[in-house]
């Protein structure tokens, strides 16, 4: 009993089935995520998404329009200042969490999975309550305590902006780098004291120097994230008249008619930047990977002694969690059970009443009809997302498939893309024949997978890394075929995996905004835009109770997530 | 229960040829045991026998099945070859209680239920885990977990069974233990084997056959006393056990074994040799605990006798582990029954001539 074979057959899998699957997986792959990019490129040649003219138009309208100075010096500026203020609280505060005796640091270590809890649109939301100049409840706080009329600050500046996009953002820095100070060699730093170098020396020559390719990977993680995220500008700078790329696009196709030519113009270059800091950001990644100490061994870097500073380092540290995730929570509480915006949160005051209108629907129709949508989106999306996460998964971390290296690229790409762009480019890609999507919540379910495709796949294959491949071998030895092993080893095995990327695509999907807000129609609205609709006709108790029920799943979600890391590490998976 | 024939097996990496054109055979029912360093090849072999990796040339024979051959495009898969199978780190599966691991193979073959789990009590109890089918494997101890293994790669009578320096995990008294029980389980059951490991004392107390590797090559094939007592080259006699190695030069060829004469700088030495001709230089391999070190000079007529100085001297409780002068070449001897001695200090050592190697056309590498 023998079988013919291509030279290149790997390890006991069938040649044939396998072949097959991973060309599947890789033109299906290849497909969602390069399509729409297709049509994005096309379409800025064309006067409008019917005709099919070549014209050059759209890009000579946009480098004329006058608007357009302001909208990239408005982007420059916040992407600058929102990196810049996000590695100056990121990387001290990872520093704090990771290498010093400062109390309560493993609670301060929250701030890792602060964004997973705080989405964007919640924080843009709570900050405007909190900063309005007027009745901002910070600025009403300052007007008591100082005595004076002047409030403290106005949020809906560059500034304000800034400042409410880096509190979002500074996680990204600190988690990238807090794990570069946990998994540093002690001996490192040692050698360097034993060489006569006091701890601030040896933290400034060696252990800044050997994180900088972590905080580099970090804080072009953020710049990415400052040009995507969508909810911050919208809210905050929209309300200041400070326009960036992502509203500047959504402000065209808000228009009547809306030019979808210019905006696909103007995604292009903006296309390219991103790109070349996911590229940039790999690199460092990489880079990072060499200078730490990796899985296997492990140790306790050594924790410097602040004495009396420690206490400062807790107060900064508690200060970011108080103005990022506190004061916000508070804000969405108080709007959520009191009467009246601004009266005092004494027990008078206090009522059910907002909760009980939604639910009744007296005006709460539409809110909860975008709460079913949300859900139907996200549970089909997380679903058909984390199966297809799993099968690219599969062949990038196991195949020794030359195309797994190709397939591996393809799924991280939306990375780069923000997802004012993806819908963009969907838009012009799914509106035409053969698939006519325009104005159906279908185009918004490809949306969601192809955005978080690469979040699902990367949760996915951390948990495939970590199965021996012994056990699948043993599999085969004992006569499983290839589909036997994938359904009964290696699917068991990476259950918590999958679970776990199947909550963070639900979550992330829950509360997707950016591409929303462009692929939405009537009927067909989602939670986030609603709350966006919401803030925009000032009503402020619903906000706050759209906002706290996100925040809510949300919270539970990373609960989840967490169990079932811990369960994987109690059946001893190695 | 099959023979398995490896037919000129080559491998390569890249520019890195792994497996350079490799054959040996394992009759029916013996454990044969593939020994080297590191990098050697030896995994490489055994993952080609199993099915893991593409060999880029040979062929492999289990009884009269090819399952492997480049020439004729044959590539049996993993799980079509009817081989069982020790990991290193045991590869149980997690998620499966002790009973199901063990049965999966069975359930592969499609047997049908009722008969699976008499099986199953019974490999289970080959092993001596009787009872611990329903526990999960991260319950076990090593030593169990070892076991399971066992018990999962026998229970479905595969052709061959192929271990994979499946004790290396183990610590020093339960490998012990295990490489004994592991030898009997092999005899009683009767399969064709063949082991990896980089531990010459386990190849020593397990196999049949001895296949030393080194760089993708064999360098000797033979039973554990053959490959011990008459290394071929310096490698297999510094591989397996220590060894001494001085350079000679061969003064006369002796009639019957163990006399051919041998001059190490100005000392004679008697040794014994196969097809060396006088003038030919040689290297002598002397393991430490053939030589015997005294201070008093031995009497009249002990052949081999060589006065040496003592460089260092360490106790290692029961024997004074030796570095010595002899002949401007250093070597090191097992002393019995001797003070500890100042380096300075002058001994005698003598040395059996039927232990004392001559590898021909050798100089010290």
């Amino acid at each position: 009993m023998t079988e013919m074979r291509p030279r290149s057959f790997a390890m006991f899998r069938l040649p044939s089935t396998v072949r097959v699957l991973e060309w599947g997986c890789l033109l299906v792959i290849g497909f969602v995520v390069l399509y729409p990019l297709f049509w994005l490129v096309v379409g800025s040649f064309r006067p409008d998404p019917i005709s099919s003219d070549f014209t050059l138009d759209a890009y000579f309208a946009i480098f004329e329009a006058e608007y357009m100075g302001e909208v990239l010096w408005n982007t420059a500026v916040m992407s600058a200042g929102v990196t810049s203020l996000s590695v100056l609280i990121g990387v001290p505060l990872a520093w704090i969490v990771g290498r010093t005796d400062t109390p309560l640091r493993n609670y301060i270590n929250m701030i890792a999975i602060l964004p997973f809890i705080m989405p964007p649109v919640v924080v843009a939301v709570a900050w405007a309550y909190l900063g309005t100049p007027r009745v901002g409840f910070v600025n009403l706080f300052w007007k008591w305590l100082a005595g004076t009329k002047e409030p403290l600050f106005d949020i809906f500046t560059m500034g304000g902006l800034i400042f409410v996009m880096a509190l979002s953002l500074a996680p990204y820095v600190f988690i990238f780098t807090v794990t570069a100070f946990k998994n540093m060699d002690p001996t490192l730093e040692n050698a360097a004291h034993v060489s006569g170098a006091n701890q601030w020396k040896t933290t400034l020559r060696i252990t800044l120097p050997m994180a900088a390719p972590a905080i580099l990977s970090g804080a072009l993680l953020t710049f990415i994230q400052s040009l995507e995220v969508f909810a911050i500008p919208a809210t905050i700078g929209v309300s200041g008249g400070i326009y960036v790329f992502s509203t500047q696009l959504w402000r065209m196709m808000l228009g009547i008619p809306p030019n979808f030519s210019h905006a696909a113009a103007m995604s292009i270059p903006i296309l390219l930047v991103c790109g070349l800091a996911l590229w940039g950001q790999t690199r460092a990644l990489g880079r990072s990977a060499r200078y730490t100490t990796v899985a296997g061994k492990s140790f306790r870097p050594r924790l410097v002694e602040l004495g009396p500073w420690k206490y400062v380092a807790l107060a900064f540290a508690s200060f970011y969690l108080l103005v990022s995730a506190i004061l916000p929570v508070l804000t969405l509480i108080y709007g959520t059970f009191i009467s009246n915006r601004g009266r005092p949160p004494t027990f008078e005051y206090l009522t059910l009443g907002h909760i009980h209108e939604i639910i009744t629907g007296d005006g709460g129709a539409v809110i909860l009809r975008s709460i079913q949508n949300s859900l139907f989106l996200s549970f089909m999306g997380a679903t058909i997302g984390i199966a297809l996460s799993a099968v690219v998964a599969y062949f990038v971390v196991r195949s020794t498939w030359k195309g797994r290296g190709t397939l591996d690229f393809l799924a991280l790409i939306p990375v780069a893309i923000p997802g004012a762009v993806i819908a963009l480019a969907m838009l012009w890609a799914y509106i035409r024949e053969p698939f006519n999507l325009y104005h159906t919540l279908w185009i918004i379910l490809i949306a969601y997978i192809t955005r978080f495709l690469p979040f699902g796949v990367r949760s996915v294959s951390n948990s495939i890394t970590q199965i021996h491949e012994e056990l699948e071998r043993a599999a085969a030895v004992s006569g499983a075929n290839w589909g036997v092993v994938f359904w009964k080893i290696l699917v068991p095995l990476a259950m918590p995996g999958i679970v776990a990327g199947w909550i963070i695509l639900f979550v992330s999907m829950m509360r997707e905004l950016s591409a929303s807000i462009m692929l939405f129609s009537s009927n067909k609205e989602v939670i986030s835009t609603i709350l966006i609709q919401l803030y925009d006709e000032g009503l402020f108790s619903h906000v706050c109770i759209l906002s706290l029920i996100i925040v809510i799943l949300s919270l539970g979600s990373v609960a989840m997530v967490r169990w079932l890391t811990k369960q994987k590490d109690v059946e001893g998976l190695t | 229960m099959q023979n398995v024939r490896v037919e000129k097996l080559v491998k390569r990496f890249g520019e890195v040829v792994a497996v350079a054109g490799i054959s040996f055979e394992v009759p029916k029912g013996k454990l044969l045991t593939l020994l080297g360093p590191s990098g050697c090849g030896k995994t490489t072999t055994l993952n080609i026998i199993a099915g893991f990796e593409t060999p880029d040339d040979g062929d492999v024979h289990v009884g009269e099945r090819l399952i492997s051959s480049a020439s004729e495009s044959v590539l049996v898969p993993a799980h079509k070859r009817n081989l069982g199978m020790v990991f290193q780190s045991y590869g149980l599966w997690p998620h499966l209680r002790v009973r199901d691991n063990v049965a999966f193979g069975l359930q592969m073959r499609n047997t049908p239920k009722n008969e699976i789990a008499g099986a199953v009590e019974r490999a289970l109890g080959l092993v001596r885990l009787d009872g611990l089918g329903e526990r999960y494997p991260s319950q076990l101890s090593g030593g169990q977990q070892q076991r399971v293994a066992f018990a999962r790669a026998l229970v479905y009578e595969p052709d061959v069974l192929l271990l994979d320096e499946p004790l290396s995990n183990l610590d020093a008294a339960l490998r012990e233990e295990m490489r004994l029980e592991l030898k009997e389980l092999q005899t009683e059951s009767g399969i064709t084997t063949i082991f990896v490991t980089h531990d010459q004392v386990e190849a020593m107390v397990m196999s049949d056959i001895i296949v030393v590797m080194n760089e993708g090559r064999i360098e000797q094939m033979g039973s554990p006393s053959d490959i011990y007592q008459h290394p071929a080259n310096q490698f297999v006699a510094g591989f397996v056990g220590i060894s001494n190695f001085l350079e000679g030069e061969v003064v006369a060829t002796g009639a019957s074994e163990a006399q051919t004469a041998v001059k190490v700088g100005e000392v004679p030495l008697l040794c014994k040799s196969t097809g060396v001709s006088e003038g030919s230089k040689v290297l002598l391999s002397i393991r430490p605990e053939d030589c015997v070190a005294s201070l008093e000079a031995p009497p009249e007529g002990t052949p081999n006798v060589i006065e040496c100085s003592v460089e260092k001297a360490v106790y290692m409780g029961g024997v004074l582990e030796l570095w010595l002068n002899a002949a401007d070449q250093k070597i090191r001897v097992h002393g019995h029954r001797l003070p500890l001695l100042e380096s300075g200090a002058s001994v005698y050592v003598s040395i059996d001539p039927a232990s004392i190697n001559a590898i021909k056309g050798s100089s010290l590498s």
